[in-house]
């Protein structure tokens, strides 16, 4: 089983690492069965890169530039550990397609997506998330197989 | 016993990297940089433990999320 991890998760893993659920159990898996997918890589980098192009002027304690940028080089360096990203290509391309306009305007995009992705891979794939809303709707018009670890079994 | 060593030295090597990131706050610019970067720990678990700007980041990465809702809805209506 592969495990593709969304961007909240490995967001989650990236900051509290152990502390959380979600970081104890990817802990437990090995390195070559964590994945993300191109999804990921771009909402990391723009999330660094609006960073960026914010105003010193407009924004109150706003980093120096040069914290940003490395912040940007090392989000770059954690995203080359799962290098390379799972691809949006033309079978994810068309599960996406597949979706219903009425379900794209409840979930995310983002979470459309990378649901294409999994359902494009087939079953050896599963989706760590936490945007179980999201997914919810998702599974009620694509065989998306996903798991949230952010939850702790009582 | 080997996976107990290896979690111990992970977290101490978070504790470094966590020290670097002080420096880079008071240090010239230049030097700070070089550290942040090579500092940074190839087997860190939490490497953005520090991060100043992580509240930002993420809210970046859901303004991010919500200009693609966007697009797409607005390329359908």
């Amino acid at each position: 089983m592969f495990y593709i991890f969304d961007t909240n998760i490995l967001s989650d893993i990236l900051r509290f690492a152990e502390v959380k659920p979600q970081g104890q159990r990817a802990e437990t898996v090995p390195k070559e069965q964590k994945k993300i997918t191109i999804i990921t890589y771009e909402e990391m980098l723009a999330g660094r890169i609006m960073e960026l192009g914010k105003d010193p002027k407009k924004v109150p304690r706003l980093e120096p530039l040069h914290i940003r940028y490395s912040l940007l080089q090392e989000t770059f360096r954690e995203l080359q550990r799962y290098y390379p990203p799972l691809p949006f290509d033309t079978n994810a391309q068309a599960v996406y397609d597949s979706i219903p306009q009425r379900i794209k305007n409840r979930a995310r995009i983002r979470d459309c997506r990378i649901a294409s992705i999994q359902v494009a891979l087939g079953t050896d794939y599963t989706v760590i998330t936490r945007d179980q809303t999201d997914f919810r709707v998702l599974e009620t018009v694509l065989p998306v197989q996903w798991d949230d670890w952010s939850i702790v079994a009582p | 016993m080997a996976q107990t060593l290896s979690y111990d030295s992970r977290i101490i090597v978070a504790g470094i990297t966590v020290s670097v990131r002080a420096i880079v706050d008071t240090v010239s610019n230049t030097a700070a940089d070089a550290i942040s970067v090579s500092g940074h720990s190839e087997t860190s678990p939490a490497p953005f433990a520090s991060d100043p700007t992580w509240d930002s980041f993420m809210e970046n990465i859901e303004k991010y999320s919500r200009y693609i809702d966007s697009l797409e809805r607005t390329s359908h209506e």
